[in-house]
């Protein structure tokens, strides 16, 4: 599973955001989130600017039988609009905090993308016929001088470029008082949440003007709040249940079934807190900033600052796995925290066989774990190691006062300018979509293009 | 002397930034020494380093990015930090590390003061330069300042570092050197220390208080709260949250008086608009010195000045500031409330402004209020009320009236 990884794209630059190699980029240029689709098939990414763009894999092509799955834009449009609250005389920005999509029920996909405040449902369809002839309107679809309108005629289809078009088709907005941080779709496909900083909401995709809060941690005096909801996320297969996360290291799940509010959780993940690895920054560090289900319902994903951990839903007293991303990082935690990197929200994600795990880190560098092997990698999305069809080469970060190898990085020469917060994996293939600042890198496992 | 004072409160301010430079040089120091062994060093460089992240706890409260709102989490962890500094400080019986009294911080006083800081920090801070630009000053604030006499090298802290400090935004770069300090070199092993050290603690902590509160004079109130005053209106957001720790140790167990509580609650509540200002005031300064600072905010330039003028003692009028603002703290976290916005954009404008003049006039009581100030004054003068209201303990019920204030304020100012 942990075999290199090999540089899918054939042009790497064409899979970046950014037009111009090494061109500066600006804050809106920054991807704010990655996710595929159901299938595979298109990926989809979220930036500052509040644009999405979707990526669709190309077919294999009969005449390079290695070329399968490269990924090129399909569509590109923008998502949100920068908004002002006037009550507040406050931004809202347009950043592209979440991205969604709902499982395909026809020709057209349909995606959720949200900022802090609004949740958009936009459907993306392809057009590659359009209707001719009219009899009352010109090719423009200007209305025709009845008079020179001297006999009928049938409107035929004819060919045209392929267009893809994204509408919008829903707009759910005014639910969130915070900040959005999650959504997730149902497994009902009816239903969706949507969670920000003390609330969940849960929506039906048809109906835009009301929502139904299903938690609520909002306390009576906000002097009283010292915890705040991280992420959220449906259960891949019951519909009734769902988990959210929180800034103090708790995951609770909650079942909609016995309670409308789902204040009260039926589960409460939590693991005890080691007195000896106290801190003043233990809170900080143990805050969640992603949980993931499994794919096959039965685990749970967590990332927190310096770790990666996995669940089992049947224990909820500790977790099965931790894995240590980057704990060079320990003592170093009071620059972390003076610099606000500490609040970095690294995101996490399962292969589609739940077998290995994938999170971001400091330094373009982004780490894969293997459940069964008990392995771990490093590896670093830049555009020097980047080139086509070149295989990743595993980097190591040697901290203070350790052995040093060649090649080795030394902890304090890590650039916590360049982080990867957002990563997505392929639902059931070994290709994997990395944002690194402005850019984008597809990486697939090289044994898997090989057997194609 | 109005001068003087207000130098003294911005230095005392740079003096703040400077002292958690210090205190990382110290860590590291400490740190250094823990390898060679005794316990006390240890102690210290705990201490030290909780002393640091007090302060980047603050300062990270007071500076916030302009125009959009801020993320709640990172507050919420930033406040957590310093409620769990503050409880341990509790426990050992001894707040003055932080600047804080031991014996009256009622319901996490001190929390409310951050919590109101935040807000305070709105858009103008970007978009007007503090005239005296604080590294200029740090320099010369450097010498005085050293508040552990182990930590002459703060001395010799290039006056960039601070800057950085101040500028949150900036990259990591900057902001790592003095942290990092800290780090290297034993740092951790204080962290891990898991019941933090009672009686050795205080006695080192101790200098640095005094130091920052005002070298001039430890002995007497008034040149602290003067030195108070002057830093909020002074410095930046970020030096702001220190001062206000320190008034509230100076004034705590003497000012808190029932007057202006009270009093100050009444004056709050008119909800009447900008134009019936002078009404208020009027009335307002029958009730007293509690009422100055009502008085201040809302009455026109010179009215303010004629006011604190008036007042017997520029503590007493401090101490009723005090106390209302600190309630409206609380709004800090309190979702959102448009209360709170409005609070957070006066503060801003406040900072913006050099109100050293105004707010040491405010608090000496000296000549200043004789004069006659510009609009500019206004802001100024305005800022040094406010400001007081940052730490107050014992008062809550005064805090949302306070923030009904407030907000009669901006209707002031925006002429809305």
């Amino acid at each position: 599973m942990l075999s290199p990884i090999q540089v899918l794209c054939s042009d790497i630059t064409t899979l970046s955001l950014e037009p111009e190699p090494f061109a500066s980029y600006t804050e809106a240029d920054i991807i704010s989130t990655v996710e595929f689709n159901h299938t595979g098939e298109l990926l989809a990414t979220g930036d500052k600017g509040g644009r999405v763009v979707i990526f669709q894999r190309e077919p294999e092509s009969k005449t390079e039988p290695f070329s399968q799955g490269e990924y090129n834009v399909y569509s590109t449009f923008q998502s949100h609009e920068p908004e002002f609250d006037y009550l507040k005389s406050l931004e809202i920005e347009e950043k592209i905090n979440k991205i969604r999509w709902l499982p395909q029920q026809n020709a057209a996909h349909f995606l959720l993308s949200t900022n802090d405040k609004t949740i958009k449902l936009w459907k993306v369809s392809e057009r590659d016929k359009r209707p001719e002839g009219y009899n009352l309107k010109d090719e423009e679809g200007r209305i025709k001088d009845i008079s020179t309108v001297t006999s009928l005629q049938v409107p035929v289809l004819k060919p045209m470029d392929l267009m893809v078009e994204v509408t919008p088709r829903r707009v759910f907005a005014n639910a969130h008082t915070y900040h959005i941080n999650s959504i997730s779709v149902n497994s009902d496909y009816e239903t969706y949440m949507s969670a920000d900083d003390l609330r969940i909401n849960l929506w039906n995709l048809d109906i835009t003007d009301r929502s139904f809060n299903i938690v609520d941690i909002k306390p009576a005096n906000m002097e009283d709040l010292t915890e705040v909801i991280t992420a959220a996320e449906f259960h891949p297969h019951h519909c009734n249940l769902f988990v959210y996360s929180s800034s103090k290291g708790t995951l609770r799940l909650c079942d909609m079934r016995e309670a409308a509010l789902c204040d009260k959780h039926s589960k409460l993940f939590e693991e005890p807190e080691d007195p000896s690895a106290r801190s003043f920054f233990s809170e900080i560090i143990s805050s969640v900033s992603d949980v993931k289900f499994s794919h096959s319902g039965r685990y749970l994903l967590t990332r927190d600052y310096l770790t990666a951990k996995v669940w089992d839903l049947n224990m909820e007293s500790k977790p099965l796995e931790t894995y240590q991303v980057h704990d060079y990082l320990r003592s170093k935690l009071c620059s972390l925290y003076e610099n606000d990197c500490i609040f970095d929200k690294f995101e996490c994600a399962w292969n589609g066989a739940d077998s290995v795990i994938m999170t971001g880190a400091y330094n373009n560098f982004f780490r894969m774990f293997d459940r069964n092997t008990k392995r771990d990698v490093t590896l670093e999305a830049s555009r020097e190691s980047s080139k086509p069809r070149a295989v990743l080469k595993p980097r190591r970060v040697c901290a203070a006062g350790g052995k040093r190898r060649k090649d080795d990085i030394s902890v304090d020469s890590l650039d916590f300018t360049k982080k990867i917060l957002h990563t997505a994996w392929h639902p059931t293939e070994n290709i994997i979509a990395i944002a690194a600042t402005n850019n984008l890198y597809i990486f697939q496992d090289k044994l898997n293009s090989e057997m194609h | 002397m109005r001068y003087m004072f207000c130098k003294g409160a911005k230095r005392k301010l740079d003096e703040d930034e400077e002292g958690v430079e210090g205190k990382t040089m110290e860590g590291s120091l400490a740190g250094g020494g823990l390898d060679n062994g005794p316990e006390g060093l240890s102690k210290v460089s705990y201490t030290l380093q909780r002393q640091t992240i007090f302060n980047i706890s603050l300062m990270k409260l007071y500076s916030q990015r302009p125009l959009t709102e801020p993320r709640l989490e990172r507050r919420v962890l930033i406040n957590n930090m310093l409620r769990r500094i503050q409880e341990e400080l509790k426990q050992e019986g001894s707040l003055r590390p932080l600047f804080l009294p031991p014996s009256p911080p009622p319901d996490d006083p001190m929390d409310e003061g951050f919590r109101e800081a935040p807000p305070s920090f709105g858009n103008f801070s970007v978009a007007a330069p503090t005239p005296q630009p604080s590294p200029v000053m740090m320099p010369a604030m450097a010498p005085p300042l050293s508040p552990h006499p182990m930590v002459p090298p703060i001395c010799q802290a290039p006056p960039s570092c601070p800057s950085h400090v101040e500028a949150s935004a900036s990259p990591l770069d900057a902001c790592l050197t003095p942290a990092s300090l800290l780090e290297e070199d034993g740092g951790d092993a204080a962290f891990c220390s898991p019941s933090p050290p009672t009686p050795p603690l205080s006695p080192p902590p101790a200098p640095p208080p005094s130091a920052l509160v005002g070298s001039s004079s430890s002995s007497s109130l008034l040149p602290v709260l003067v030195s108070s005053n002057d830093t909020f209106c002074s410095d930046r957001m970020d030096l702001t949250p220190p001062t206000a720790i320190t008034r509230t140790a100076a004034n705590t167990t003497t000012m808190s008086t029932s007057p202006a509580t009270t009093q100050t609650p009444q004056l709050a509540v008119p909800s009447e608009t900008p134009p019936d200002r002078d009404l208020r005031t009027v009335a307002a300064k029958p009730e007293a010195a509690a009422v100055f600072l009502v008085e201040s905010r809302c009455a026109e330039f010179r009215q303010m000045d004629v006011v604190p003028t008036a007042t017997p003692c520029g503590l007493v009028d401090a101490a009723p500031s005090h106390s209302v603002p600190p309630s409206s703290s609380s709004g800090f976290l309190s979702d959102l409330a448009l209360d709170d916005v409005l609070f957070a954009d006066i503060d801003t404008s406040m900072y913006d402004f050099d109100a050293c003049t105004a707010a040491g006039a405010t608090g000496a009581t000296t000549a200043a209020g004789l004069t006659k100030r510009a609009p500019d004054d206004l802001l100024k003068s305005m800022t040094s009320p406010y400001s007081g209201s940052a730490p107050q303990v014992s008062a809550n019920q005064p805090f949302k009236i306070d923030l009904t204030e407030l907000d009669h304020i901006m209707e002031v100012l925006v002429g809305s």
